[in-house]
């Protein structure tokens, strides 16, 4: 969400022939409301790595699952949505957290039941670059371990702030509290988890 | 934020998305599709489900969502979604496809589709609804009152590819049981013992099925057009003449060809070009006439942008047809202006120079001839930075 990929195309052409990733955040949101699918693609893209680390946090022993309700809704109330990116990428999170608190509730009443792990099934293929990417992943998830550490709200409202890139106004919202706690809170969890990391922040 | 901006920790939790993270575009985008439409027929599926058809899928989204997974009546691709989502509590994958065949699609299910219950069968129907054979006279009313066809409302369930579909419901009606429509049961027993004469009577005509190969179709394109004749019995009827009789929007019926039913009494025509919205059926006689099927004319617009301004070229309308701009905006789509279509398919519009790129739009709107039509145009910035080359602009609308 943090813009086109690569400059103005040098002339008039079919919105058709833009990759997901030639869409601004805004473009995509509007193509999306319309049906184009290029539009949901690229905000999918944008959305759902941080959307899944939320979760991580948030609902770790059903990242995955939420994250596919979540777009599942999206999906659903994508034609009445009404309001820009940053609005859109809010109501996102919202749902998150709602799906996650639903989560946390079904999985407390009903005891699970230990299944075969189908991750293998649909791991996605190789990459070029499969160890600059597993050094990355390592780093991310190092980072998400980390954050999980602090006390549940305030992780929250980290992942709200630094991984969903939400303002504090918004965080302060989805969470319930007053935006200068909001601002206080996330402060004072960066810092102690920079206090904590070895090196002065490298997870 | 900014001061923690560099921290090794907050760009990692930032990292670009990984391939494993984004696993589940497939599905998400298949739930999309379900959604929206498929790629090519998107706008034209969304804009033909109007609005009771966009209430009925928030129905389905909202209301009964989960229900309709657990009993497995979601479109199948929300159904596989749903079911990756939810298949630890119990939500099973979709039906296999192959009780939706792509050559023939379904025909409705009377005169009157739109008020018609759900065709058990989705490939073929069957009914003996009393009307006149086809000639050049218009039909008479039918029971349900509404003759005149309204485009999008025939077969638009039915159109492959064209939307969610609804399947039917394990309660409702079994494919053997008779169209509500149909008076006379074609399976009603005898009611008197068999006859012994020296030779048994010639089988007569009581029903007549119809199937098309498409529903929607390109202006100009042709549709196979089949049907199997069939006695009160439901055995085949063979050697019978079929007419395929066809009706503009306003027009009256006419017959357009005429086959033979062949050993196993089917029949199959191959129409005439189409283009513009006709209903068909088939007549063997006064009285034998299959279920009408609508096939519709999917129009193609394309945009050109020259100067300040857009220039759209259709093919499949008429003139006089509207044409309607407009610009995405982030809170949806703002109106530019609209145009009739001129004799050669034409319209153009003045647009304003802008200080960035923009999503142009323009939708044909539908009318009984055609379905609707649209295509988008970006139109950069650097475009409209050239457009003092050529002289005097369009005024903007």
């Amino acid at each position: 969400m943090e813009g086109r990929a690569g400059g103005s195309p040098p002339s008039v052409q079919s919105v058709t022939d833009l990759p997901p990733e030639g869409l601004t955040d805004e473009e995509a949101l509007g193509l999306a409301r319309t049906g184009d699918e290029r539009g949901f693609v690229a905000l999918y893209r944008a959305l759902q790595p941080p959307l899944l680390r939320y979760l991580t946090v948030k609902s770790p022993d059903g990242a995955e699952d939420v994250a596919a309700e979540v777009w599942l809704h999206v999906v659903r109330d994508l034609a009445a949505f009404s309001g820009d990116a940053a609005g859109f990428r809010g109501w996102v999170f919202t749902i998150a957290r709602h799906r996650a608190i639903d989560h946390g509730r079904a999985r407390t009443a009903r005891p699970s039941v230990p299944v075969a792990e189908p991750s293998a099934a649909v791991a996605t293929p190789t990459a070029p670059s499969a160890e600059a990417e597993a050094m990355e992943r390592d780093a991310t998830q190092q980072a998400l371990a980390l954050v999980a550490t602090l006390p549940p709200d305030q992780a929250e409202m980290v992942m709200l702030r630094v991984v969903a890139g939400l303002d504090v106004e918004t965080v302060a919202a989805i969470v319930g509290k007053k935006a200068g706690t909001v601002r206080v809170a996330v402060h004072r969890a960066l810092k102690s988890l920079k206090d904590k990391t070895p090196g002065g922040g490298a997870p | 934020m900014n001061d923690h901006d560099d921290d090794p920790l907050v760009r990692a939790l930032r990292a670009p998305g990984t391939p494993g993270e984004l696993a589940g575009e497939r599905d998400a985008v298949a739930a999309y599709r379900a959604t929206f439409g498929a790629p090519r027929r998107s706008r034209r599926a969304l804009g033909r489900l109007g609005l009771g058809g966009g209430a009925f899928v928030l129905s389905i989204a909202l209301g009964g969502g989960v229900a309709a997974a657990y009993t497995r009546t979601l479109p199948d691709p929300v159904q596989d979604f749903a079911h990756s989502v939810l298949g630890p509590v119990g939500v099973p994958a979709a039906e296999p496809r192959e009780r939706r065949p792509q050559p023939e699609i379904a025909a409705p299910a009377g005169p009157d589709t739109a008020t018609a219950p759900p065709t058990p069968d989705s490939t073929t129907t069957t009914t003996d609804v009393p009307a006149e054979p086809g000639t050049t006279t218009p039909p008479t009313s039918p029971p349900t009152g509404n003759t005149s066809p309204r485009p999008g409302e025939a077969t638009e369930s039915a159109a492959p590819g064209g939307g969610p579909s609804p399947l039917p419901s394990p309660g409702q009606p079994s494919p053997t049981s008779p169209p509500t429509t149909d008076p006379t049961p074609p399976t009603s027993p005898p009611t008197a013992p068999p006859t012994t004469g020296p030779e048994p009577a010639t089988p007569k005509p009581r029903a007549v099925s119809i199937a098309v190969s498409d529903a929607t179709v390109d202006p100009g394109d042709t549709v196979v057009v089949s049907g199997t004749v069939t006695d009160a019995k439901g055995a085949s009827v063979a050697d019978r003449e079929v007419r395929l009789a066809y009706r503009t929007a306003g027009g009256s019926w006419t017959v357009v060809a005429t086959e033979q039913s062949s050993s196993t009494g089917s029949v199959s025509f191959t129409g005439p070009p189409v283009t513009e919205n006709v209903a068909t059926r088939l007549v063997v006689r006064r009285k034998v006439v299959s279920d009408k099927v609508r096939i519709e004319v999917e129009p193609s617009i394309e945009l050109s942008a020259a100067d300040e301004r857009i220039d759209v070229s259709c093919i499949g309308g008429q003139a006089g047809d509207t044409v309607v701009l407009v610009r995405v905006t982030a809170d949806g789509t703002k109106e530019v202006g609209r145009r009739v279509l001129s004799g050669s398919g034409t319209a153009s519009f003045g647009i304003e120079p802008r200080s960035r790129r923009t999503v142009y739009v323009a939708r044909l709107l539908r009318t009984p001839r055609h379905l609707s039509a649209d295509d988008r145009l970006v139109v950069p910035r650097s475009a409209q930075g050239q457009r003092d080359v050529s002289g005097t602009p369009t005024s903007p609308t």
